[in-house]
């Protein structure tokens, strides 16, 4: 999946500043304050990429909190905005495995990894590496072949105006049949800016794809299996694009969200930890309601990955399982909105009722490559 | 080396100086060619290191040379051509300018650059006029005003162009106070990116063209005058030939600005048809089709290399005229 997370909707900036300020202080205290403690202690390299929200979690909140808490540790943060270096993240692992060179990174956040997951690009987790590990879903480690963690989840969600909708749709076709009644009030982003528009495509795309050719194109590249199944969700693309909204698709994940909030449409596909958010800081009405559909949209755990050739595995595990701690993870999911990546009996009890409704089986999103494939082709036959 | 002795402390014989001073030319004419290509040469190397070698790389690559320094971007790329073991194989550039899409795309950057460059033009000339003509304080507030895009970085101004002229903005709601549901909205449209280009693009035109004009000297203008000459033919026989090279060096920047632009086309424009610089971006990364990317860049270049025509054309032409 192209995780083009959550562009947020702006976290205070006075939240920063105050997580900066404990991060200077921090580093003042760091010589040899710990002596005793058992941790490894180094610098290794994170490549994150993601929206606003995504750079806010590890800048502001749990790296501050992981060097404040392990002196003598440092990560070198890099983000990149959007998943726009999701392919070249890739590039770089997989030409330095080939190479048998040291990985230049150490952890990767990005849509790549399920794909360099099932290349075996990346390290086994094992729980020698990652204790808990055992406090994780088992089910959850099958897609990226148990060489990725999931640290937070989100999904993607139908969000409706709920004065205007009282009954929305329950179903993709039902979904579909709306938006056909209702020209012009209904929008999904541009899939090539946005997961939430990504999401909503390749629904509609799978709906005449078999099972089996959708985990295939899940998990990995069958460019016959799309050339088969594709052209039918195309087309029916192509005749949903004169009701949508402005025949236009919105270049953001959050353009959909100010549609919504500005009351200009009546229904759009979102990411829920986005949503929940905008909701939160009442940067969208209480009247927008979300929910889910069935077949559900894609959604699933936010995966990071050690490379094989990361030369400070050790370290990278170490901060992995730091910030699986139940406390850090519900740092994520106040400030995230998101799905913990641990499982909810281990969560505060609070946080295990307000998420008791949530993502039962939301689809596997696309591989890399074949993202990349349905992104080209929405362009060329949808978008023109 | 034979170097003349002097015969005494002070005075020294009649020939020595002669060859002295003649070896010196000679190392002064060497010094004179070699000086300055000395001093070229650090930035020469810059720009074949890091801008000319890759693009020699990317040649090949598009030429279906798969192998080799190309072997780390050819591992990931989706849907290559290989020319095997042939010198060179076509097939991604008959992939990539045969698709009906691209050749849309090639036929609205075109538009787009052409429409925006002479509207940038026509534009500066007349604030450059009122400038040099008015010395009033609405002249003066204009030419400054005028200047203003080049202070606003470009992302800050696309988002404010989509806010103001978008569907919920400023012009679409005073228009529907007004009665004028009708009335067009340009964000996701070329007309939209026309304009926005229009906007970043005046600053630099202004600036050449208001010097231009300020160079030329007033006894021309008032001898236009004299011998009865109006506003618009002083324009036309007197400032215009004069300002030849302002308004060649403006069009030319101007155009290949615009026609390798990015950020305003990716915000503004709407999904498909768009200009080449988005079209290239999204096939290189978020299709992952790098070969078809790089033979779009390679489209591109050419295009800009055609506008650069007239502009050398135009320095050559003044140069040798400022020679004899």
């Amino acid at each position: 999946m192209k995780a083009h997370r959550t562009r947020s909707v702006l976290r205070p900036a006075l939240l920063s500043l105050t997580a900066a300020v404990t991060a200077l202080g921090s580093s003042a205290v760091t010589a040899g304050a710990q002596a005793t403690s058992t941790y490894l202690k180094g610098t290794f390299t994170f490549y994150s990429s993601g929206d606003v929200n995504v750079q806010q979690i590890w800048e502001s909140h749990l790296i501050p909190a992981y060097e404040k808490s392990h002196p003598g540790d440092n990560i070198k943060f890099v983000f990149s905005q959007s998943g726009a270096q999701d392919t070249a993240d890739y590039d770089q692992i997989a030409a330095s495995v080939k190479a048998h060179q040291p990985s230049p990174v150490d952890l990767v956040e990005s849509g790549a990894v399920q794909q360099a997951a099932v290349a075996n690009l990346l390290t086994k987790v094992t729980s020698a590496l990652l204790p808990a590990r055992s406090e994780i879903d088992p089910a959850l480690f099958s897609p990226v072949n148990n060489e990725g963690v999931p640290l937070r989840g989100s999904e993607v969600l139908l969000a409706y105006d709920s004065r205007k909708v009282p009954t929305p749709p329950t179903t993709l076709n039902g979904l579909i049949s709306w938006v056909q009644a209702h020209p012009g009030q209904f929008s999904y982003c541009n899939p090539n800016d946005g997961g939430s528009g990504s999401a909503f495509v390749q629904a509609v795309l799978n709906k005449f794809v078999p099972a089996t050719a959708q985990r295939a194109m899940a998990l990995g590249y069958s460019p016959a299996d799309e050339k088969k199944y594709w052209p039918q969700g195309l087309a029916l693309l192509k005749k949903l694009g004169s009701s949508v909204y402005n025949k236009e698709y919105p270049t953001s994940n959050t353009a959909v969200l100010t549609l919504l909030g500005a009351g200009t449409i009546e229904m759009g596909t979102v990411w829920s930890d986005q949503a929940l958010t905008a909701l939160k800081d009442h940067q969208l009405p209480p009247y927008i309601k979300l929910t889910e559909i069935s077949p559900q949209l894609v959604g699933g755990p936010d995966y990071l990955g050690v490379p094989v050739n990361a030369p400070n595995k050790a370290l990278a595990f170490q901060f992995l399982n730091w910030a699986l701690q139940p406390s850090q993870q519900s740092t994520i999911v106040a400030v995230m909105n998101g799905t913990p990546g641990i499982e909810y009996k281990y969560m505060p009890a609070k946080i295990q009722a307000e998420f008791a409704h949530f993502g039962s089986n939301p689809a596997l999103g696309y591989s890399s490559d074949t993202g990349n494939d349905m992104a080209a082709d929405w362009q060329r036959q949808v978008a023109q | 080396m034979e170097l003349p002795r002097s015969a005494g402390p002070g005075r020294a014989p009649q020939p020595a100086p002669r060859v002295g001073a003649r070896r010196a030319t000679v190392r002064g004419r060497l010094s004179a060619r070699v000086g300055p290509l000395a001093l070229a040469l650090p930035p020469i190397a810059l720009v074949l290191v890091f801008t000319g070698f890759p693009i020699l790389i990317a040649v090949t690559y598009t030429l279906g040379h798969l192998g080799g320094y190309n072997s780390a971007i050819s591992a990931i790329g989706l849907h290559q051509y290989s020319a095997g073991h042939r010198w060179a194989t076509f097939a991604a550039y008959r992939n990539v300018l045969g698709d009906p899409d691209f050749q849309a795309d090639v036929v609205i950057t075109i538009w787009v650059t052409a429409v925006s460059t002479l509207s940038v033009v026509v534009i500066a000339w007349v604030v450059a006029l009122y400038a040099r003509f008015s010395s009033s304080w609405a002249a003066r507030l204009l030419s400054s005003l005028s200047v203003v895009p080049l202070f606003v970085p470009v992302v800050i101004a696309s988002y404010a162009f989509l806010t103001f002229w978008g569907p919920g903005g400023f012009v679409k709601t005073m228009a529907h106070a007004a009665g004028l549901p009708g009335f067009p909205v340009l964000s996701y449209t070329m007309d939209g990116v026309t304009l926005a280009e229009i906007w970043v693009n005046i600053p630099f035109a202004v600036l050449m063209l208001t010097s231009g004009l300020r160079n030329v000297p007033d006894s021309l203008v008032e001898a236009a005058r004299d011998a009865g000459a109006g506003l618009g033919a002083t324009v036309r026989q007197v400032l215009l030939p004069l300002n030849m090279l302002p308004t060649v060096i403006a069009m030319t920047f101007t155009a290949i600005s615009v026609i390798g632009s990015y950020t305003v086309p990716y915000l503004v424009g709407p999904s498909a048809p768009n200009m080449l610089g988005v079209e290239a971006a999204d096939t290189f990364s978020a299709f992952n089709q790098p070969q078809q990317g790089e033979v779009m860049a390679m489209v591109l270049f050419g295009l800009a290399a055609l506008l650069a025509v007239p502009y050398l054309w135009a320095t050559w032409a003044t140069n040798k005229r400022s020679v004899r």
